[in-house]
């Protein structure tokens, strides 16, 4: 009888584990108050600390997703993981290893974590995986007359169920004279750069990933991210810090897609990987607008790409955007978060005999994690801080928060 | 009409239901009609329509197959009564049903406002009224009480049937309702890599 009071116990016990984590985790996903941090300090150190410490709550949560991903990567690779966190390091520009000392100082964290979480990005490149990942866009000549350019990306990520629930909205001043411009973005909890942002001069930047065999040492994508935030104004500046090594200390790590736009409609795709860059230019395309998915479209680039199945999804996302969500005349805030909410939609009409031919992505498995839209003119963001098909959208601006207003 | 007059009948005299073909066909149609409806009010008929049923469909399976061999291989022995269950899991569909079919229609007013606007103020003003904060609660809530409701409906069912206390019922079905959104997401998933 007792033996079959305490089977009963764990029983009920481990139900009750499954139930609150569950519900925990539910909540969360709709918990959709963004968490905002604003981070400023007299020193790029001050500020990682005063970072660290608002997410010191969080910042276990992430170790440990991160502490899984090495495992995967170290399993599945012959990575030596330190030897490339050490060849990364010396990319690395010595302000942002200030800061990551004082986000490992605030938060509790050890120095060499807050380093593989910032590197976990171009770590995962090594895996070779084929993600049904970003899409992003720039409206340039079709939008809302006073409106300006527009900016929009959503984050649609394999293993969106790790990196989700850690997600924050950083609003970033520099320190005075170490830096010249205010940037707004956002980050997994922990990281120095962005996913996407926009910075006080109006350059909006995004990114997405390229599988691709040419990798090695260099910066990580979202320190490189904010590293050009940071120093450029507009997207002809910013084109040449990503693509001139001699202008900058930038080496890009693995292969991305960096999208660049500025106030003045100035728009470019630039593609990288470890070894090759070469740039696409909103203007010289001759389209209202320019997008980048998950494959490269230079002449110069495609050699340099890696395309396994189901490369088509990047394609017809691409395709989509182009023939259907962004050709619009008065292109307005209205379409932008439509076209990111729709972007998700699995559901979405297509041609006939090709039901998912006119939608994007993906449901909860390889899902959206967030969305971003920025307009560069009024220096302000609408961001969502979850699934855009499930969660509401927030104004950001540099010092107010409105909303939800979509 | 008089399936539904005969069914609201069994509910409220606090009987449980019948396992017959009837009540099954109207549970099997309640969470047919689920997987139907959001696809269909955004984008008319088309092949997602057929994803989202073969999701619900798999869930409704888990929801009838799991309790079933749970109960039956634990010590109290159950029967199976895998058709009366299934009429419950079916039922208890409703709520996400609703879900549904407000869901997709309170997202498309919910932009509405933004449309051919951009100035902060205008968009502070035409946020800051009684008809948008209600909608933008809805489409907030709506998930999430919809979750409960079928946690409940579901923990109910698996007392009437199997006969086992409120209490466990509810605990039993809490994990129940969690894992069966996982696995309507891997079977999705599934699906969308064979179409594409």
């Amino acid at each position: 009888m007792k033996q079959k009071q305490i089977m009963s116990g764990f029983f009920i016990l481990a139900l009750a584990i499954v139930s609150l984590s569950g519900a925990v985790w539910f909540i969360d996903k709709h918990n959709i108050s963004p968490r905002i941090i604003d981070i400023y300090g007299d020193t790029f150190y001050d500020m990682g600390v005063r970072y660290g410490a608002q997410i010191k709550r969080i910042i276990s949560g992430i170790d440990v997703c991160v502490t899984k991903l090495e495992l995967l990567i170290d399993r599945l690779t012959s990575l030596n993981i330190s030897e490339y966190l050490q060849g990364y390091l010396t990319f690395i520009p010595s302000y942002v290893q200030d800061m990551m000392h004082g986000i490992a100082d605030g938060s509790g964290l050890s120095y060499n974590r807050i380093v593989l979480l910032n590197s976990m990005g171009d770590l995962l490149h090594h895996l070779f995986l084929e993600y049904m990942s970003c899409s992003q866009f720039a409206v340039i000549n079709n939008t809302l007359p006073g409106l300006g350019p527009l900016f929009g990306r959503n984050l649609d990520y394999t293993l969106n169920s790790l990196f989700e629930n850690w997600q924050v909205i950083v609003r970033i001043t520099p320190p005075p004279g170490l830096g010249k411009y205010s940037m707004v973005g956002i980050a997994i909890a922990g990281m120095v750069g962005f996913e996407n942002g926009m910075n006080s001069a109006g350059l909006c930047i995004g990114v997405t990933h390229i599988t691709s065999s040419e990798i090695g040492f260099g910066t990580p994508y979202s320190i490189t991210m904010f590293d050009t935030l940071l120093k450029n104004s507009n997207t002809f500046e910013a084109v040449k810090y990503l693509t001139n090594t001699t202008y900058s200390s930038i080496r890009h790590a693995s292969a991305w897609t960096y999208l660049l736009v500025d106030r003045s409609g100035t728009a470019a795709v630039v593609e990288v990987t470890n070894k090759n860059n070469a740039t696409r230019w909103q203007a010289a395309e001759g389209r209202d607008y320019i997008i980048s998915t998950n494959h490269f479209v230079t002449e110069e680039m495609i050699p340099h790409g890696v395309y396994v199945a189901p490369s088509s999804s990047s394609k017809i996302r691409m395709r989509v955007l182009e023939e259907i969500l962004l050709n619009k005349t008065n292109f307005d805030l209205k379409d932008a978060v439509e076209t990111l909410r729709s972007h998700y939609d699995i559901t979405i009409q297509g041609d006939p005999g090709e039901p998912y031919s006119n939608c994007i992505a993906n449901n909860d498995l390889s899902g959206s994690i967030h969305a971003f839209i920025g307009v560069p003119l009024h220096n302000y963001t609408l961001i969502c801080l979850t699934n855009p098909a499930k969660g509401p959208f927030y104004l950001i601006t540099f010092n107010e928060t409105i909303g939800p207003v979509a | 009409m008089v399936c539904i007059e005969n069914l609201i009948m069994e509910w409220s005299e606090g009987e449980t239901l019948q396992a017959n073909n009837r009540n099954f066909i109207i549970a099997a149609t309640i969470v047919i009609c689920t997987g139907i409806t959001t696809p269909l009010i955004k984008a008319g008929i088309n092949l997602g329509i057929l994803i989202q049923i073969i999701q619900y469909l798999a869930i409704w399976g888990f929801f009838t197959f799991l309790p079933a061999i749970l109960f039956h291989y634990a010590p109290i022995r159950t029967d199976f009564q895998f058709k009366l269950f299934s009429i419950y899991s079916g039922f208890c569909f409703v709520p996400y049903l609703v879900r549904n079919i407000i869901e997709p229609l309170l997202e498309t007013t919910l932009a509405t406002h933004l449309d051919n606007v951009w100035d902060i103020e205008m968009i502070k003003q035409s946020t800051n009224n009684f008809l948008f904060q209600t909608t933008i609660f809805f489409y907030i809530v709506i998930p999430i009480i919809a979750l409960c409701l079928v946690i409940v409906f579901l923990g109910i069912s698996m007392k009437k049937v199997y006969e086992i206390s409120i209490e466990k019922a509810m605990l039993i079905a809490i994990p129940f309702v969690f894992s069966a959104y996982f696995l309507s997401t891997i079977v999705g998933n599934f699906m969308l890599l064979l179409l594409i």
